[in-house]
């Protein structure tokens, strides 16, 4: 039983830290964007002040001044979605219509699973694994899981009824399965360096030091999974399911209230799932410069500094995706597809063929 | 427990399938195939063979029917165009294929079914000293690449030429 008690430390270490951190994700993008475009973004919403929570709870002014002006914005946007009328159109299909926001929520959610946090830790006598689960199959249970995501995004499109809606699903659809191609392939050379399925061995492989980061010695991979990372995501440059120029809001037109909010959240957590694979895969995971040192002399507290190291890399990552969004202009339609089949998969059997040849001395 | 499992996902394969046959609308039929094949995957994870569950989902799951369900959007026929008529056949067929299937379960169910199925995430197979374990990826390759390498890529070769065979049918002009 308390193998099943410590097994409840990663699950909550990771998924509350994965739901804990959207919403500041959102409130993060607003004002990365309105930074770049030379805006003040939201600053309202705070603490103290007028417009601050404190203030809306007392109801008379405490002081002039905003506090923390903008930073409760996610909570007063959640708040929103909750209390808003939850309206299903009437063309609409609505088994599918309803079931669609749990399938764009729940497959991001799914792939941290195999994603290793931390280095083992002993806890009170307990060695614990900071990984959730050290599935056997490793990186394909990622890829099987980022397989379902094209579905929430699909059964949404089709079950609204709506023009828009339908082409952004449809969009959708053929965007995912491309660059899921282009992906497999590029984790098939990733998987021949590390000479394993299992990301907590890729990790480990990685700990040896900054040298041996996947980052160093699979640089064309590393290049191709980022941008197959923006197309599974459906962010910007790629963002043409729900692109607002054409499709109004893509494959959630039709939707609002908290099931809008349901694939708002999926795209951010998708987006931390991706940097948090992109960490373990090529960043050397929860590694960082002076780990050894460190370990030897503070001991186990080095566990703190490799989450915050893993965190650090991920937020990174993140932080790498909103920029881009807010810098880039948007492909056409043809030329995603150009991209995906002409240009990525080529070169992603070529990667292939090289890292296999480079580690054929390993196999035999 | 892997009873218990095995029964559930059994079950849910059993549910999701009659689902798809009972459909009018071939969208529904198409998103109740999922269950279906996650069904089939916890199902192979019992048979201690997880990395055919992982490519159940990303062959089956993902490409296969990502693309089924493409397609049908594609048409995307109206609940007018859908033919109303009962096909008792149908329904017969089903509900034999069903029973039978139920039967089979309950009497695995009756007799228990421990002994063979170790869930494979907690105790892979062993095999004998220097063999990979049974239903790892190792022991899948190893036969494929170098006991059958020839007629493995023979088929590989085969797949290819009914790929063009389809997109030279299916293209109007070449």
């Amino acid at each position: 039983m308390a193998d099943y008690l410590w097994k409840l430390l990663p699950i909550l270490l990771v998924f509350g830290g994965v739901l804990g951190i959207v919403p500041f994700l959102v409130f993060l993008e607003r004002k990365i964007c309105a930074y770049i475009q030379d805006r003040v973004g939201p600053n309202r919403v705070g603490l103290l002040g007028p417009d601050g929570f404190l203030e809306a709870v007392v109801g008379v002014p405490i002081t002039k001044k905003r506090i923390l002006g903008g930073f409760f914005q996610p909570l007063a946007d959640a708040i929103k979605l909750i209390t808003k009328e939850d309206f299903i159109p009437s063309h609409a299909e609505k088994f599918l219509f309803t079931m669609a926001p749990f399938f764009a929520l729940l497959p991001p959610f799914l792939a941290f699973i195999v994603i290793p946090v931390g280095p083992d830790v002993t806890l009170f006598g307990q060695s614990v694994m900071l990984q959730v689960a050290d599935l056997n199959v490793g990186v394909l249970w990622i890829l099987a899981v980022a397989s379902l995501s094209a579905y929430g995004v699909a059964m949404g499109g089709w079950a609204s009824n709506s023009k828009y809606s339908l082409l952004g699903g449809i969009r959708a659809t053929a965007q995912m399965i491309s660059y899921e191609v282009a992906m497999g392939i590029v984790l098939l050379s990733v998987l021949m360096h590390y000479d394993s399925v299992s990301l907590r061995d890729m990790v480990g492989v990685q700990s040896a030091g900054l040298g041996s980061w996947g980052l160093w010695h699979q640089p064309v991979a590393f290049i191709l999974f980022v941008i197959c990372a923006f197309a599974e995501n459906n962010r910007l440059p790629f963002d043409l399911p729900e692109c607002e120029a054409e499709l109004v809001g893509g494959y959630h037109t039709e939707y609002n209230s908290m099931k809008f909010g349901m694939f708002f959240q999926g795209e951010y957590i998708a987006m931390l799932g991706m940097g948090a694979l992109t960490t373990a895969l090529f960043l050397g995971g929860w590694h960082f410069p002076g780990y050894a040192w460190l370990k030897e002399t503070i001991g186990a507290w080095v566990t703190v500094f490799a989450l915050a190291a893993f965190a650090a890399k991920v937020m990174a990552f993140v932080l790498f995706q909103m920029w881009v969004r807010w810098t880039l202009p948007r492909f056409r339609y043809d030329q995603l597809m150009n991209l995906g089949w002409k240009g990525m998969i080529p070169i992603a059997l070529l990667n292939l063929i090289v890292t296999a040849w480079i580690n054929l001395p390993k196999g035999t | 427990m892997v009873d218990i499992v095995f029964i559930l996902s059994a079950l849910l394969c059993l549910a999701s399938a009659m689902t798809i046959v009972t459909r009018k609308n071939p969208v529904y039929a198409v998103i109740f195939m999922l269950p279906f094949f996650i069904g089939m995957a916890i199902l192979f994870v019992l048979l201690s063979a997880p990395f055919m569950a992982a490519m159940q989902m990303m062959v089956y799951g993902g490409a296969i029917l990502v693309v089924f369900l493409f397609v049908i959007m594609l048409i995307n026929l109206r609940p007018e165009e859908l033919q109303d008529d009962f096909n008792f056949t149908a329904y017969i067929v089903s509900a034999l294929a069903g029973g039978f299937m139920g039967g089979l379960v309950l009497s695995f169910a009756l007799k228990g079914i421990s002994p063979g199925m170790a869930s494979a995430f907690e105790h892979p197979l062993q095999a004998g000293e220097g063999q990979p374990a049974f239903g790892s990826i190792e022991s899948l390759a190893q036969p494929l690449f170098q006991v059958h390498l020839v007629p493995f890529e023979l088929v590989s070769i085969l797949i290819v030429v009914a790929l063009l065979g389809a997109v030279i049918l299916a293209k109007k002009r070449v």
